[in-house]
């Protein structure tokens, strides 16, 4: 329904670079050890990377295999962070495909392993779309942030704003954008983002 | 087809547990 094709998923040896023209995934514990590590927010190719934060969901006791599908749809929807969707009062909200519905308990279940739910392009939609708000038909609504979710919003005087569920509130998640994060980095914008310095070391 | 390469510097999580996160099949994963 959003048009991404196929991928494939490798698991990269610490001691060898990534294949050239990879898409990267990096698992961290937090962003100190992004930090330290180098990882930034391209490639050292300028390619899209998705982090996922470990310890940061595990403090949140939250799913991690929910956690990380997230941040892989994410980024395969909207690998550059650039995408946005017009409201009916002329608002623009960030193509973010999970946050709207992030949540362990929106997720379901591929082979066994938990992974997140996402919304379809009705969650951005016109008042007369016809079709489920989210793949889990938690959503009733277009724009809707579920409880466990948050969204960005596009404000001309104060740039991108976070709506924030109650429940999300309460996670180290949701309740704020973490640097390197999808939400910080869209903030950021694209004239100061980095490329990774990290050292692949044989 | 794209490739991802999934990198696990996390001292929180074994390969396995990533990997198990990160099915690759010979068609490829639609996402």
């Amino acid at each position: 329904m959003w048009g991404v094709g196929a991928a494939t998923f490798a698991l990269n040896s610490k001691q060898q670079s990534p294949p050239a023209a990879s898409w990267w995934v990096v698992f961290l514990d937090n962003t100190d050890q992004a930090n330290a590590l180098a990882y930034h927010d391209l490639t050292n190719e300028g390619l899209p990377i998705s982090k996922v934060f470990v310890k940061t969901i595990q403090a949140d006791k939250a799913s991690l295999s929910v956690g990380a599908s997230h941040e892989i749809c994410e980024m395969a929807v909207d690998p550059w962070l650039n995408s946005a969707y017009q409201d009916p009062g002329g608002t623009f909200w960030a193509g973010e495909v999970c946050d709207p519905v992030e949540d362990d308990q929106y997720g379901y279940d591929i082979g066994g392993v938990r992974v997140t739910d996402f919304v379809t392009p009705n969650w951005f939609g016109h008042k007369n779309s016809v079709g489920a708000i989210d793949l889990q038909q938690h959503a009733r609504t277009a724009f809707e942030v579920l409880t466990g979710g948050y969204a960005q919003k596009f404000d001309p005087q104060k740039g991108w704003v976070q709506v924030t569920g109650a429940r999300a509130a309460r996670t180290m998640r949701g309740s704020q954008a973490a640097p390197g994060s999808r939400r910080e980095r869209r903030a950021r914008g694209w004239n100061k983002w980095a490329l990774s310095t990290h050292t692949f070391e044989r | 087809m794209l490739h991802i390469a999934v990198i696990n510097e996390s001292t929180a999580i074994a390969d396995a547990d990533v990997q198990n996160m990160t099915p690759s099949t010979p068609n490829g994963t639609t996402i």
